[in-house]
């Protein structure tokens, strides 16, 4: 009962790592709360479905891939796209942070009723392209191998984005950037450039991910992206806001607890655990469990 | 031959015309002060040239190509550095990653003997070499601003109040040090409210009024100059 409530959870917690990955690098870099994050997730899940049905015409496994390639692209183009035309601007003429995050917030409303228009309001099957099928832990305990390959994307996006963000030189434009933009243009970062690529790479995660859970719950709908993304966002500021293993720890954690909690004292609450973490993290540990303190002499 | 050439600058924020219409020009091997009061544009004058602000009208050449237009980026890989105004320190990087971030636009190879000349010009940068570089003191962070800018092994370099907010005797270990860069081949751009000190180490000077050049001489001149002395070094001595 036990170790199936851990999996439960760690696949939950997956889920919330995955879509809070591309939220926290983009916060990372831009300091943006990014509140279109998880329509992002939610659109990309739908590109994929589309395409896979209506472009491949039957559904097969390379059809899926072709979609969700697609979807990848496709989201990722929307997301640069998104910063280009709505939050560059802002930048240029050194808006409050608090301008592009409301500008955030609309375009999250815009995604979110333009998949309603055009997609309706009834949930779609997301066809099950892959049969894993499951296996049993002892006698009681299943695990579906779809959990495991949710589990095992979540970890290697998470080393993947590290690698990215710590290792290379793109990663050293964008920590420049996060810690003092204008210095970075004066070291010959391309400001504007590593801002697209980062919103690029972000909203193309979030377009993985949502595809996944739409393979896991065999089915997508609009609604999907709302309570992740407020999910999501507990879980960057567990793990530290802007921190990439942060993003995939506060995941996981929130995930296992969640589900715990759901188990053994009630699952009519289940949702309030996460909110609940979310305000004890804000008042003992601001920076959560990997996030950077900020340093500020005068 | 010309390293910098500024012809007929132009720069505004919004209404306020910060720049009008200067004409300034740069030898290669010189070292040249801006000096000039608060909100005189010297400030205004670096950035624009840098690409961080851009000009309104005018021209900037750098080695006779324009770069007035070209972005910040473009402009740091054809040879020109900065240490700003204040520092701009990366704060929670250490001193060794900020040192790493100046030499972003040259290829990496260039990072470890850049690092090793910032160390040899300011032994307390290694000592700190893994402390976050926003616990430095302000003469750290100083001395980390002008090491950093020199890692991308810049043909022109420009300080902006490289000794401001130091103690009087870091003050002159900073323009020594100025020297010693010249020596290695670098042409240097200065920006500095300690006017006397800055001419003293330059070539040549240019007085900057409310964004206007009012005079130019060679910086022997005018250190004696009676306008230069009222104005910048608070009277006669």
């Amino acid at each position: 009962m036990f170790l199936q409530q851990i999996i439960n959870g760690l696949t939950i917690g997956s889920t919330y790592a995955l879509v809070t990955i591309g939220f926290n690098m983009v916060y990372g870099v831009l300091e943006l709360t990014n509140f279109a994050h998880s329509s992002f997730y939610m659109l990309g899940a739908y590109i994929s479905l589309f395409t896979m049905t209506s472009l491949w015409g039957r559904v097969t496994r390379e059809g899926f891939f072709i979609g969700l390639i697609c979807s990848i692209i496709i989201t990722g183009c929307l997301g640069a796209a998104m910063d280009k035309v709505f939050l560059e601007p802002i930048r240029k003429r050194k808006g409050a942070g608090i301008t592009a995050l409301l500008s955030t917030v609309g375009i999250q409303t815009a995604i979110n009723n333009s998949v309603l228009l055009i997609f309706g309001t009834v949930p779609v099957e997301f066809p099950d392209v892959f049969q894993l099928g499951k296996f049993y832990i002892g006698s009681n305990t299943v695990v579906q191998r779809i959990q495991i390959a949710i589990f095992v994307l979540a970890i290697v996006l998470m080393l993947i984005l590290s690698y990215l963000v710590y290792k290379t030189k793109l990663g050293a434009g964008m920590r420049a950037i996060s810690q003092n933009a204008t210095a970075a243009q004066i070291m010959g970062v391309n400001v504007n450039h590593v801002i697209t690529i980062t919103f690029f790479i972000g909203t193309a995660i979030a377009a993985i991910s949502g595809t996944m859970m739409g393979v896991y719950y065999q089915r997508v709908d609009t609604l999907m992206g709302a309570s992740v993304g407020l999910k999501s966002f507990a879980a960057a500021v567990l793990g530290g806001m802007g921190s990439v293993p942060g993003a995939v720890f506060g995941g996981f954690v929130i995930g296992i607890l969640e589900t715990l909690f759901a188990a053994y004292v009630s699952s009519g609450y289940r949702d309030a655990v996460a909110f609940v973490i979310l305000m004890v993290v804000l008042i003992v540990r601001p920076s959560g469990f990997f996030g950077q303190k900020s340093v500020n002499k005068v | 031959m010309k390293m910098l050439e500024v012809k007929n600058l132009e720069v505004n924020y919004g209404a306020i015309k910060a720049v009008k219409g200067i004409d300034f020009h740069i030898n290669e091997g010189e070292i040249v002060t801006l000096i000039g009061a608060n909100g005189a544009g010297k400030t205004t004058t670096m950035n624009t040239i840098i690409g961080v602000v851009k000009a309104a009208g005018g021209q900037i050449l750098f080695q006779d190509k324009d770069i007035t237009k070209m972005n910040s980026s473009a402009i740091v890989k054809s040879g020109i550095a900065l240490s700003p105004e204040g520092r701009q320190i990366f704060p929670r990087m250490t001193v060794y990653e900020n040192l790493e971030m100046g030499a972003y636009s040259v290829d990496k190879k260039y990072v470890k003997e850049g690092v090793e000349q910032a160390y040899e010009l300011f032994p307390r940068l290694k000592e700190r070499e893994k402390q976050v570089a926003g616990t430095l003191s302000g003469g750290e962070q100083q001395m980390l601003a002008v090491g950093r800018a020199l890692m991308s092994k810049p043909k022109l370099l420009m300080l902006d109040e490289p000794s401001l907010g130091l103690a009087p005797i870091v003050v002159e270990d900073i323009f020594r040090l100025i020297l010693r860069i010249r020596k290695m081949g670098t042409t240097i751009l200065l920006v500095e409210q300690n006017a006397r000190m800055a001419l003293s180490i330059s070539d040549r000077g240019y007085v900057l009024e409310t964004g206007k050049i009012v005079l130019t001489d060679d910086a022997k001149k005018l250190l004696t100059d009676p306008k230069v002395i009222d104005a910048y070094f608070g009277g006669l001595e």
